[in-house]
């Protein structure tokens, strides 16, 4: 009975350890898990009736353990280490929230502009930027980007980022639709924007669109044998469709024979190569669109039923006949794909990489053309294309085959026909291109493809470019190159790497040697 | 608090810092370290761009500074000259801070050391003096943090090699922080990355100064010093 007594007791002496180790594993599992789940509550509890067990067990023994001066004296510390742990966390909290950030660069290359402060203060909830980068690869992309939007970060509490590895982390650039290394994602309140280049500028545009413009509604025209905005296949359009929803547009599908009219919320309505005629009250319905000020994307190709063709040539446009033969700058070596490297000047092709078209057609300039419209071509062939009309040879037949340059896309803006004329009305625009491959997702690869596709269609919908929703000059580099001759660059390294630690090993050793 | 006594405990520790060769072999081997990243990053980028260059030398603060503090209070606890000081009219604080200021006097010098570099390159072109001057405030508060901890940290132990180990492996672990707090997320993750040493420092050498960056080094100083304080005043109930 008194060894059974002795056994218990020594029992009992881990009783109050083993409780107090549950009980932190039970704090531990809330830490990382970040709520308390059965096997934690478990844990708990039995650490708490561990612990309670022991003091009511053994009353005396605990309060020796109290009592001892090395548990006063420990308390004593803990209880001051726990305040000024405390003083200092709440110290730093503040600190961050009410922080004051000096730029020290010469540029002030890290100090937002007044535009950006501006927008960054209307925010009304979350702002979140995902940056789409390779992990690991330290561009200097990479680095401009995360500087920027730190910043952005420090003048905005509503505002964070992530860095997200695409390689590593598939699924989210998949529901970002992100296609490129070096996308920026910016979402707020559901609406999403992109930005694919580096700049406060471009960031900024990107945030603006995102919190002020309610989204473009762009409608795609079906019931023709048009390219269906849906589809993965390669004449699809579906790369063409991410690029407009990542760009603040939403896409629907609409027609015409149903729905009589182009519905009020319409932005604008592509029209991508049609092969089968519309009824006449299809294209009146479009008529009446642009007449009160609709934006129409008209993506043409070489047989578009004569419809289509009748109804572009009342605004002064004729789309063909005949197929584009271009060998003068040719993809591949391919005459009937011709490549675009320079436009006319204008605010839609600035800046515009290289562009390729498939079995194009041309875009010209009726005789005729309805008065209140102005005409724009955005780019052409070189003058040693022609427009074959005759399908079986590709031969150019002077008086029969039209001598390029052709144009091969057209804008057209103003009141058109039909339109109220009192002055309340909005301008219409229609865009005519002669070709609807480039848009598809077989050349959404190539270099500028995409992109007109998304600034024809944003021109249309009257989505203003960043440069008119902000102008932020870009940041000049403040670093100075350094020229040097292969003299100094010697210098260079051996007085850093040789000379300098020689001189301090020199001084020990002498100091060692005195002292000895 | 006497002033006096802390000053006294400094010059005393630095002038056992500067009698002893490892010291100066400490330094050289800094220097030797930083000129190479120097050299090498001046050359290849040919830029007049020290951003890189003195983030790199916040890492080898990380190698450095446990070798300045590792025997500071674990030395006297082995040769059993803290008892002296201990039970001497001083008392622990004044130790501790003397102790401490002498470390910092000997990080200020190396760092000092370092000004080599853009002295070299503003004598070649000319480097924006600002992002220069902000990367220095960091290097000096990020070392005097690094030497807090490793005070309190040769303060547990009357070992020297296991000070430098620890004080390493603290150092690193907080530096890391951020890393780590990729695989937490949530709460955690936020608050270890708030803690990293990496994160405060980072803007400096930008050219960025940041009140809130200067207030954590700050405090982490004036945690480990207490500490450390408060572990050498253990000795007395112990």
């Amino acid at each position: 009975m008194v060894a059974a007594g002795r056994i218990l007791r020594d029992v009992a002496k881990f009783l109050a350890p083993v409780g107090l180790a549950l009980m932190v594993g039970a704090g531990a599992r809330f830490i990382i898990q970040g709520q308390l789940d059965l096997i934690g509550q478990g844990l708990l509890v039995a650490g708490a009736i561990l612990v309670l067990t022991y003091l009511v067990a053994f009353p005396s023994e605990a309060l020796r353990v109290v009592r001892a001066r090395q548990t006063r004296y420990g308390s004593n510390t803990a209880v001051l280490i726990a305040a000024v742990a405390g003083i200092l966390v709440a110290a730093n909290i503040l600190g961050t929230r009410y922080h004051y950030r000096w730029d020290l660069t010469r540029t002030g290359r890290f100090t937002l502009s007044e535009q950006t402060r501006q927008i960054l203060a209307e925010l009304k909830g979350p702002l979140r930027a995902y940056a789409f980068y390779t992990e690991g690869v330290t561009s200097e992309d990479r680095i401009r980007a995360e500087d920027l939007l730190k910043e952005y970060k420090n003048a905005s509490p509503l505002f964070d980022y992530e860095f997200i590895d695409p390689d590593r982390d598939p699924s989210r650039a998949l529901q970002y639709n992100v296609r490129l290394y070096g996308t920026v994602v910016f979402e707020y309140q559901g609406r999403r924007q992109e930005a694919t280049s580096v700049s406060e500028q471009q960031f900024t545009s990107a945030i603006l669109r995102v919190v002020r413009e309610s989204p473009k509604k762009v409608y795609f025209l079906v019931g023709h044998g048009e390219r269906d905005s849906s589809s993965f296949d390669r004449p699809g359009y579906s790369e063409a469709k991410r690029a407009l929803e990542a760009n603040s547009m939403n896409v629907a599908t609409l027609n015409l024979t149903t729905a009589q009219s182009v519905p009020d919320d319409a932005d604008a309505v592509v029209i991508a190569g049609p092969t089968r005629p519309a009824l006449p009250q299809e294209l009146d319905a479009l008529s009446k669109y642009l007449a009160r000020g609709g934006g129409v994307v008209m993506l043409a190709e070489p047989d578009t039923p004569q419809p289509f063709v009748d109804w572009l040539r009342q605004y002064g446009v004729q789309v063909g006949p005949g197929v584009v033969v271009e060998p003068g700058r040719a993809y591949f070596g391919d005459p009937l794909t011709p490549v675009v490297d320079t436009y006319e000047p204008g605010q839609i092709t600035r800046n515009l990489a290289a562009t390729v078209f498939a079995v194009a057609t041309a875009v010209t300039r009726t005789a005729e053309t309805p008065t209140g419209l102005v005409y724009t071509d955005l780019f052409k062939t070189t003058d040693q294309s022609w427009l074959e009309t005759d399908r079986s040879v590709a031969r150019y037949d002077p008086g029969v085959d039209t001598k390029g340059p052709l144009t091969l896309a057209m804008t057209v803006e103003g009141r058109f026909p039909g339109s109220d004329q009192s002055g309340s009305a909005q301008n219409g625009r229609l865009v005519v291109v002669g070709d609807a491959d480039f848009a598809a997702n077989q050349w959404a690869a190539a270099p500028g493809n995409n992109d007109l596709f998304l600034r024809l269609v944003s021109w249309a919908a009257k989505q203003q470019e960043g440069e008119q929703l902000v102008s932020i000059p870009p940041q000049p580099s403040n670093e100075p190159n350094l020229i040097l001759t292969s003299q100094q660059q010697n210098l260079v390294f051996l007085s850093s790497v040789v000379f300098l630690p020689a001189i301090v090993l020199l001084v020990g050793a002498i100091v060692w040697y005195r002292r000895r | 608090m006497g002033i006096r006594a802390i000053l006294a405990i400094t010059a005393k520790e630095l002038n056992s810092y500067f009698a002893s060769f490892i010291a100066y072999a400490v330094v050289a081997g800094f220097l030797f370290v930083t000129g190479a990243f120097f050299s090498l990053s001046v050359l290849l980028s040919r830029q007049v761009n020290l951003r890189f260059t003195l983030t790199d030398v916040a890492i080898i603060l990380l190698f450095v500074s446990p070798a300045i503090t590792m025997r500071l209070l674990s030395e006297e606890q082995a040769s059993g000259t803290l008892e002296l000081l201990v039970t001497s009219p001083i008392r622990e604080a004044e130790i501790v801070l003397g102790k401490f200021l002498a470390a910092l006097v000997f990080l200020v010098i190396m760092l000092a050391a370092t000004a080599y570099y853009p002295l070299l390159l503003i004598s070649y072109s000319q480097p924006d003096p600002g992002p220069i001057a902000a990367a220095y405030l960091g290097l000096f508060l990020q070392g005097a943090a690094f030497i807090s901890l490793g005070l309190f940290i040769s303060a547990l132990t009357r070992n020297q090699v296991v000070a430098y180990i620890f004080t390493f492996g603290l150092l690193l672990i907080i530096w890391l922080f951020e890393a780590i707090s990729g695989i937490f997320g949530g709460q955690v993750g936020s608050i270890l990355s708030s803690l990293a040493f990496y994160n405060h420092f980072v803007d400096f050498p930008k050219g960025v100064v940041d009140t809130k960056d200067v207030v954590f080094y700050i405090s982490v100083v004036v945690f480990g010093l207490v500490l450390a304080e408060r572990v050498l005043e253990s000795r007395r109930w112990r």
